[in-house]
């Protein structure tokens, strides 16, 4: 693996407005990407993983209050960018993004292969049978034959237009992908199936993902890095072996506990509670409310990111006592 | 193949398929058809140019009958009702015979009169060539019974002359006497110059049928004049649908009306739909301050008294066909339309795939253009269909308000012409009830085709 830093992302915030107040929906978030990494970023539904990998292609809802913090691509920081100029070398040049819902995010009146040779034709300005051609090469790579690149949306299968989204964002070359919750939609073969496409093009073309998800069973496939986010934070980043095998935060442990496992005659549990207001978040540690070890520091103060080992961080007063 | 199959019903000929199975969809194309094929006749029968000026003059048409009712009137009268009759006579230079100074020529004509009617008129359209004085005609006509009664002795008055014979005072008072003599009974009838030479004489007012003969004893001045005539025997009837008090076939009028009052119609409710569906979307898409201004003057636009704007407008400018289009597009264009498409709009926008266009960088045009207006193009087309007849009455409309330029032959402008010569109270009721009934052919088959494309793009219509 190329250990180049690709993306480094530091005290991103993003937040927005309501009428009942500011939703501070990503809160200080910090992870670096190198080249042909992922990151599998985990949580419950409303943590802001959607809102955070919106955030980093800046497809900001109307409503977007504040938005704080450096995204440094290639030590370019992105996030001062103008809107012109990252809309056309950033976006698709240098990411892309697989949308959520494929039976949605295509246009019904486009055939497949135009539709997928749309980026290229919007930001090269290609000929449009260059474009079709190549539009082709890249169902081709995606496991679309030709016959099928000639058909419109609705008279595809979920997993093929879900190819098909997939090959959209691969077809003007980035460096990073964002998958925001590629396999919600797709019963659980067709789900392997695109795992396996997708762990194929991150081996032959070195692709960084940002992979956004609630299906942790998932992440095992693909993930080099797991982030957790809570209400709006990223409260355990680490390897993902450690994850797995050695989650620091209690948040991590309790959401680990309540993915079913094939073997082993393990109980499943749920979190008590529910997750907290983003617009009036708790004090201290955002997850006291629900936390079973709950100590009193935990509910006044806010505890810091601390160091466990390489790569592995944790923000809960409890991992304290694994830190290196 | 299969695949072919499926996309072949989204194709031209597979909405036509659909169309065709219904009872309905098959007679709107039978009455598109039909108009088709008579605009098509029209177009290469009577060219354009050439035809709005024979409409336009006052000579062309004099030898046709005025304000007759078409010719198939007579299968509901039950009457044979008397058609025009064309006898044309010309001096034969080798028929003529010297005398000294005049050269003379007996021209003769036969013609089978047995209609249930008397003539309307008869006239006699002169044409000569003469070097010094004008030529000498002495006009007669030979019944059947023999009698041969002299109708005129006449000297053209200039190179083209025409001789109103029907309307030949003298002449009706020789008629009346002679009749009075033929019949000792009297008659409760006035003589005119057609009855007169027609008549049966028996006492009632019946036609005697049978093989006339019209004869033009022409005495020419100089060998070398030439002289032709044309002997017209006014009919009742003429024509599909008759003819107007300028004695114009009206059948003219209608077919030209065809292809003017449909591509008003068309060229209106397409370029009106249009402009709503690209004004509404840009309005929704954009939403902010734009939505709100095309909103507002929408609203404006909706409470503007359309039919006021348009006559005052009218006052001040002339407008034939293609500027009133003009005009009522402008007029139109922020309809009402423009509220309903923006709601669809409003909705489309909201789905995923204008979101994931807008992350890969669409502009603002394609989307408008490549995502949105594609997609709420499907509920718009058979509104845009069913409004076609909204603009052809409109047009029909305006001309009896007296907004059209009266040279262009259209539906509307013959409605008008006739309502103008009190058509219905003189009985003419051909002249406004062929128009009208083009317009409402022409509202059915495209109210017909219209329901039936919203039967086909909102397919959950189908079941009810």
């Amino acid at each position: 693996m190329d250990d180049k830093l690709l993306l480094k992302v530091k005290d991103f915030s993003l937040s927005y407005r309501t009428r009942k107040g500011d939703v501070e929906a990503v809160n200080r978030v910090n992870f670096d990407l190198k080249k042909g990494e992922t990151l599998a970023v985990v949580g419950e539904s409303g943590c802001g993983k959607s809102s955070l990998a919106r955030g980093l292609i800046r497809l900001f809802p109307r409503n977007v209050k504040n938005v704080r913090g450096e995204i440094l691509l290639n030590d370019r920081d992105i996030l001062s960018l103008d809107e012109e100029t990252f809309r056309k070398e950033i976006r698709w040049k240098e990411m892309a993004m697989v949308f959520q819902g494929a039976m949605n995010s295509l246009n019904p009146v486009l055939k497949v292969v135009f539709q997928v040779a749309e980026p290229l034709i919007v930001h090269y300005d290609t000929d449009k049978n260059l474009a079709f051609e190549r539009a082709k090469e890249v169902l081709g790579m995606v496991g679309i034959s030709g016959a099928f690149a000639e058909r419109y949306p609705f008279e595809l299968s979920g997993g093929m237009k879900q190819r098909v989204i997939i090959a959209m964002a691969l077809i003007t070359n980035p460096k990073i992908i964002l998958l925001d919750e590629p396999t919600s939609a797709l019963d659980i073969i067709t789900q392997e199936n695109i795992m396996n496409l997708l762990k194929m093009l991150k081996k032959e073309l070195n692709l960084s993902y940002i992979f956004i998800t609630h299906d942790i069973a998932l992440t095992s496939e693909l993930a080099d890095k797991m982030a957790v986010m809570y209400a709006g934070e990223i409260v355990e980043l680490s390897p993902v072996e450690n994850f797995y095998s050695n989650p620091a935060h209690i948040y991590t442990r309790l959401l680990l506990d309540s993915v079913p496992t094939l073997r082993g005659e393990k109980k499943l549990k749920s979190i008590p509670g529910s997750p907290p207001s983003l617009i009036d978040p708790p004090s201290g540690c955002k997850f006291h409310p629900r936390c079973p070890y709950v100590m009193d520091i935990c509910k006044t103060e806010e505890p810091p990111f601390y160091k466990i080992s390489q790569d592995h961080f944790s923000r809960c007063y409890l991992s304290e006592d694994k830190k290196v | 193949m299969k695949n072919q199959e499926i996309i072949s019903e989204y194709s031209f000929r597979g909405i036509l398929k659909e169309v065709l199975s219904y009872k309905s969809g098959v007679a709107a194309l039978v009455i598109l058809i039909f108009f088709g094929v008579m605009i098509l006749y029209t177009v290469i029968r009577f060219p354009y140019g050439e035809t709005i000026g024979l409409w336009n003059s006052s000579t062309a048409f004099l030898k046709n009958p005025r304000n007759a009712p078409p010719v198939w009137w007579s299968i509901f009268t039950g009457k044979k009702d008397p058609r025009n009759i064309e006898l044309k006579f010309n001096v034969d230079k080798s028929n003529i015979t010297d005398e000294g100074n005049i050269f003379k020529t007996e021209l003769k004509k036969d013609f089978l009169y047995d209609y249930d009617d008397f003539p309307t008129e008869l006239n006699i359209f002169f044409n000569a060539r003469y070097r010094k004085d004008p030529p000498l005609v002495k006009i007669y006509l030979v019944r059947p019974d023999g009698d041969k009664i002299l109708l005129k002795e006449h000297t053209l008055r200039s190179e083209e002359d025409v001789l109103y014979l029907s309307n030949d005072f003298s002449l009706e008072n020789r008629l009346d006497s002679q009749v009075r003599a033929k019949i000792p009974s009297g008659i409760d009838f006035s003589v005119t110059v057609t009855r007169g030479l027609f008549l049966k004489y028996s006492g009632k007012l019946d036609v005697l049928k049978g093989n006339y003969s019209l004869i033009l004893d022409v005495e020419l001045n100089d060998a070398n004049d030439e002289l032709t005539a044309d002997a017209v025997v006014y009919g009742k009837v003429y024509g599909i649908a008759g003819t107007d008090h300028l004695r114009r076939p009206i059948h003219i009028a209608l077919l030209w009306g065809a292809p003017l009052d449909l591509s008003f119609g068309l060229g209106a409710s397409l370029s009106i739909t249009l402009l709503h569906l690209i004004i509404a979307t840009i309005s929704g898409w954009y939403g902010g301050w734009v939505d709100s201004l095309i909103q507002r003057f929408t609203e404006i636009y909706m409470v503007l008294p359309f039919l006021p704007i348009m006559i005052m407008i009218s006052l001040f400018y002339k407008l034939n066909l293609w500027s009133l289009l003009a005009v009522v597009v402008l007029l139109s264009m922020f309809g009402f339309g423009i509220k309903t498409t923006r709601a669809l709009v409003l909705q489309v926008k909201t789905l995923p795939y204008i979101e994931a266009a807008q992350v890969y960088g669409a502009s603002n045009w394609r989307i408008i253009f490549l995502y949105i207006i594609p997609k709420i193009l499907p509920p718009v087309i058979p509104s845009l269909v069913a409004s076609v007849p909204v603009y052809v009455f409109l047009e029909a409309i305006l001309a009896l308000f007296g907004v059209l330029d009266p040279t262009q032959p259209t539906w509307g402008m013959v409605i008008e012409e006739a309502f103008n010569n009190g058509a219905l109270y003189k009985g003419y009721f051909y002249w406004v009830l062929i128009p009208s009934s083009l317009l409402i052919l022409t509202a059915i088959s495209f109210s017909l085709l219209g329901f039936i494309l919203d039967r086909i793009v909102n397919p959950k219509l189908k079941e009810l």
